[in-house]
C-alpha cells in the first residue's frame, strides 16, 4: 500500500513536464525548479504563472488517491498577493496555456494560508474525483503578483496534501 | 518492514512493503483479514472487506508497544482508513513529508451523516479528525 505520488510542472508552449520538481520557486522567468536569485521579480510586476499536477505513476496497491489540498505558509512581503485556481467552491477544471506574467486569468482567488477545510485542486473536474490508476490531478495554476512598495526577501513556501486509501 | 504480495489488476504479481499501522478485519465468525497477512504473505486490499460480515475493525501498529485500536461494526456502520500524506514546505530547508494513518467509521444517523475518524500522527500522537475534508 504505497502510492507513487510525485509533484510535476509544466512549462513552454510545447508544454514540457518536469517530474518530481524539488521546489516551486517563483520568478521573472516560466521554468521549472528557477533560480530565483538570478530571475528576481521587480517590485509592481508578476511571476508567471505555475502550471502543477499531482502525478500519480503508481497505484502500489492502494485503490484511490483523492482529497488534494494545497495551501502555502510564510510571509509575503507588502502588498503582495499569491494567486490561484485552488478552491473549495465554484471549483472549475483549468486548462494548461502557455504561462504568462501579466495577472493570471487562472488564478483569481488568494491562496489559502493554512490547510483548506476540504479539497481545493480536483481530479477530472471535480473536487470529489480520484486517481485510481497512474494518472494526473487537475492543473493547480498560482502566481504571485507584488506591488511597486513590495521588498525583497519575502518568501511563500508551498504545501500539498493528498490521501490514500488501499 | 517485511515485503507482502498482491495480485494487480494487470495480472501480475507485485510486491508491497508493510506499514507501520494497519488493519485487521475481525469477523462474526471468528475469522479475521489482516490488511498485511504474514500467514501467507498476502496484501489485502481495503475493498476487500466482508462489510456484511464485520464484527471489529482492529488498527495496530506493526512493530513496537502494543496499542490496538477497535472499532467495534454496528449494522450500518462502516469503517474507514485512510493513509494522509503533508509534503510541506516545499523546497526549503524544512521540507518534510509526513503521512498520518487516519481511521474510524461512518454511519448515517436520521438522515445525517456521522463520522469519526482518529488519526496516528508521526509523533505517535492521536488525534481526532472528524472535520477530515473528505467527502460525505
Amino acid at each position: 500500500m504505497a502510492a507513487t505520488v510525485e509533484i510535476c510542472e509544466s512549462n513552454g508552449a510545447g508544454e514540457t513536464v518536469t517530474h518530481d520538481i524539488a521546489n516551486s520557486n517563483m520568478g521573472a522567468v516560466d521554468a521549472a525548479e528557477l533560480d530565483p536569485v538570478a530571475n528576481p521579480v521587480t517590485p509592481g510586476n508578476n511571476t508567471y504563472e505555475k502550471y502543477q499536477r499531482f502525478h500519480v505513476t503508481a497505484m502500489g496497491g492502494s485503490s484511490a488517491i483523492d482529497n488534494l489540498k494545497v495551501w502555502r505558509t510564510g510571509a509575503l512581503g507588502g502588498a503582495a498577493v499569491h494567486v490561484t485556481n485552488a478552491r473549495e467552491t465554484s471549483y472549475a477544471q483549468a486548462t494548461y496555456a502557455i504561462p504568462v506574467a501579466t495577472d493570471s486569468t487562472a488564478a483569481t482567488q488568494t491562496m489559502p494560508t493554512s490547510e483548506p477545510t476540504g479539497a481545493n485542486l480536483g481530479v477530472g473536474g471535480g473536487l470529489t474525483g480520484q486517481l485510481t490508476a497512474a494518472g494526473y490531478s487537475d492543473y493547480l495554476v498560482h502566481q504571485v503578483q507584488t506591488d511597486p512598495g513590495d521588498t525583497a526577501g519575502a518568501t511563500t513556501t508551498m504545501n500539498y496534501q493528498y490521501d490514500e486509501t488501499a | 518492514m517485511p515485503t507482502f504480495s498482491y495480485d494487480g489488476p494487470d495480472g501480475a504479481t507485485h510486491a508491497v512493503d508493510g506499514e507501520p499501522w494497519f488493519w485487521i478485519a475481525r469477523y462474526r465468525d471468528g475469522s479475521f483479514l489482516p490488511q498485511f497477512d504474514v500467514r501467507d504473505g498476502a496484501f489485502h486490499r481495503f475493498d476487500e472487506i466482508d462489510l456484511a460480515r464485520l464484527a471489529v475493525f482492529e488498527v495496530r501498529p506493526a512493530v513496537g508497544p502494543e496499542c490496538v485500536f477497535q472499532v467495534r461494526i454496528a449494522p450500518g456502520m462502516r469503517p474507514i482508513f485512510f493513509k494522509r500524506h503533508r509534503r510541506l514546505h516545499v523546497g526549503t530547508p524544512h521540507e518534510h513529508h509526513e503521512v498520518l494513518f487516519c481511521f474510524g467509521y461512518q454511519e448515517t444517523v436520521g438522515g445525517r451523516n456521522v463520522k469519526c475518524v482518529l488519526a496516528v500522527r508521526p509523533d505517535g500522537a492521536v488525534s481526532i479528525e472528524n472535520h477530515d475534508g473528505r467527502p460525505e
